[in-house]
């Protein structure tokens, strides 16, 4: 304890050296521990995300963009396709169950999707209240979009065109609340749910309004294309299924298929050499921080050679000598250890509100107990490193310093 | 002048003492009783601090026996040896050489940390009180007066109740008057905790405190 008292008071003496290395140790500590939590949690937050959708069938393209557009509800739909010939290429024993769903218009930023009620078999979704749609204009609410637009059963709302908030609104075709849903944790929270016959009702007129009043339009161009959807969203029967039907669908001339989890791996493979060199840069903050550390201690040893060998003359043992320098180690590390962890978990807090707001995703990131293992044990590790040398040194001061 | 030898705390015979492998002073047989000022006279250069470093166990002395407390200083493993000295010889040297960066109780305190020993909160106020300098615990060392940084030296070299206090020149910076203080202080506090006190120096003004005197002799 007495050695921890005068370590500390070692420390208050440099006290600019041993903040510079605290705070460059702590950044290190923050960038690894970020960059490892983060890069773990986003793939979770995402799988979270998709739910229960094992398979998503667009028209041909990026199989990523229709990851993000139609399970993922990040990005936009880049075209339509034949809800009959996707269907078909789902009719498959090895897919429990699929639903199409048409995107386009949105309520205050939420998106409306129109679909059918397999929708919840598809995300093992349950109605919380109220029940599903069964005419034109009725809707059910996912649980967060219910919440956060402040909708209940018996209200009704506009949609407008498009999938941000802003559009032209639709205010000929009042949709009617008739049901919400239980919170699932996945996008599905995030969507407004209505009969796909809605959706197309509600383009089809929009369409004739602008074709007497400009002629003929995109979304008349759209709207005349026979059972069109945005996608068509599947589960599997069997986890087998993964390898096989995205590349069957994707083998035919106009579809194409995308398995969630095959996307987001390949995107955080992306992402890896970033985490790679945060990571490593994290830990060149930390070699910096130690040798700091070392070469200040190093220096304040040799200053210290006095008070060193005035502690072999009340009978300290060479061992304990080095224990002076690990003490005072020790604290740097501890303080940049808690520096750290305060720095990360702001780091993260900002990243997951920012993703929040940014994707409605939850990046929740924790530590498993092997991470926190080796960022305590690399951090003694490093202290042990960085404070042997100072150590050995006080260790070999003589007594004899003190009686010339 | 002889006291009983089983009372001894500090005992040597035969002690030669060399630098650099050649012989240099041989220092006259030893017997320290409790309570008793030895002054071990002689002029600079002349091997005091290398006869103090023998009777501590810090180097070893060319040839003969230091008995501490009953036990064969050159005997023991170097780690025993620490331990020995942390633990029944207490040194006061002629700069104190107290801890700057600590309170004057952490420097007390130290000394029974070095030692192994519990560091009794009883223990510092009463050094401190016996030495009249109470109001000094919470100050740090180096904000301290020349006169209360030697009493705090006596103090933490008194702290783990030694059987001996061997002291190094301690009088050689200080004038009349202050090194009377020292002497009295060094001398009383010491026979007040049951200690023998060794006092090296060349300074002729301590020969009047002194029980007994001895003086190095050049090698036979
Ligand atoms: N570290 C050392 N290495 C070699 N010789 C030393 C050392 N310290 C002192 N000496 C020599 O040993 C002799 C005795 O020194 P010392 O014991 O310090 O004498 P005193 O304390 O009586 O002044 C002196 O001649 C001195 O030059
Ligand atoms: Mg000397």
């Amino acid at each position: 304890m007495t050695f921890v008292v005068l370590a500390f008071a070692y420390l208050r003496r440099r006290w600019g050296q041993a903040v510079l290395s605290i705070v460059v140790g702590a950044l290190g500590v923050a960038a690894v521990a970020t960059a490892v939590s983060g890069f773990d949690a986003l793939p979770r937050a995402a799988r979270q995300a998709w739910g229960g959708v094992d398979l998503v069938v667009g028209p041909k393209g990026s199989a990523l963009d229709l990851v993000l557009c139609c399970v993922l509800h990040l990005s936009e739909p880049r075209g339509l396709v034949s809800v009959k010939a996707a269907m078909e290429a789902v009719h498959n024993p090895m897919i429990r169950t699929a639903a199409p769903i048409a995107l386009g218009d949105n309520v205050k930023g939420w998106r409306i999707m129109g679909t059918t009620p397999a929708i919840l078999d598809v995300y093992r979704a349950a109605i919380a209240s109220g029940r599903i749609w069964n005419g034109k204009l009725e809707a059910v609410l996912g649980a967060g979009a219910a919440r956060d637009l402040g909708l209940k059963i018996g209200d009704s709302f506009v949609g407008a065109h498009g999938l941000a908030a802003g559009g032209e609104l639709h205010d000929k075709f009042p949709y009617k609340v008739v049901g919400i849903l239980r919170p699932t944790g996945s996008a599905l929270d995030r969507i407004i749910l209505t009969d796909i016959e809605t959706v197309r009702y509600v383009h089809v007129e929009q369409a004739k309004a602008e074709i007497a009043e400009h002629g003929s339009t995109d979304e008349a161009a759209a709207a005349r294309l026979p059972d069109a959807a945005t996608a068509v969203v599947a589960a599997y029967r069997v986890p087998t299924a993964a390898a096989f039907m995205p590349r069957r669908i994707d083998a035919t001339e106009t579809l194409t298929g995308a398995g969630p989890s095959i996307e987001i791996a390949r995107l955080m493979g992306y992402f890896r050499p970033l985490t790679q060199a945060v990571t490593a840069l994290g830990m060149l903050l930390v070699a910096i921080a130690a040798l700091g550390a070392t070469v200040g201690l190093l220096a304040t040893m040799n200053a210290r050679t006095r008070d060193l060998a005035l502690l072999r003359a009340l009978g300290a043992s060479r061992a304990k000598l080095g224990l002076v320098a690990f003490a005072e180690a020790g604290l740097i590390a501890m303080a940049a250890l808690v520096l750290g962890g305060a720095l990360t978990f702001g780091l993260l807090t900002l990243a997951d509100d920012l993703l929040a707001d940014a994707t409605g995703m939850l990046l929740r990131p924790t530590f498993t107990v092997d991470q926190l293992a080796w960022l305590l044990g690399g951090t003694l590790f490093v202290t042990v490193v960085a404070a042997a040398f100072p150590a050995l040194r006080a260790m070999h001061t003589r007594i004899e310093e003190l009686l010339r | 002048m002889q006291s009983d030898p089983a009372d001894a705390v500090l005992k040597t015979s035969g002690v030669v003492l060399g630098r650099d492998g050649r012989p240099l002073a041989a220092l006259p047989d030893l017997r320290i009783v409790p309570g008793q000022m030895v002054v071990l006279l002689g002029a600079s250069g002349s091997g005091k601090t290398t006869a103090l470093m023998a009777l501590a166990g810090i180097r070893a002395p060319m040839a003969g026996e230091v008995v501490v407390d009953g036990t064969s200083v050159w005997t023991l493993s170097p780690a025993a040896r620490d331990r020995l000295r942390g633990r029944r010889i207490g040194l006061v040297f002629q700069s104190f050489h107290l801890i700057d960066a600590v309170s004057v109780a952490t420097n007390l305190t130290m000394a029974a940390h070095c030692a192994g020993l519990p560091a009794k909160a009883s223990r510092v106020e009463h050094l401190l009180e016996s030495l009249h300098i109470a109001e000094l615990r919470t100050k740090r060392a180096d904000r301290i007066s020349h006169g209360q940084a030697q009493r705090v030296a006596v103090a933490r070299a008194l702290f783990n109740k030694p059987a001996v206090v061997l002291a190094d020149e301690p009088t050689s910076a200080l004038d009349d008057a202050s090194t009377g203080r020292l002497l009295a202080l060094l001398k009383e506090s010491t026979k007040a905790e049951g200690a023998g006190l060794l006092v090296a120096t060349h300074d002729r003004r301590v020969i009047d405190a002194a029980d007994r005197l001895v003086e190095l002799r050049l090698p036979s």
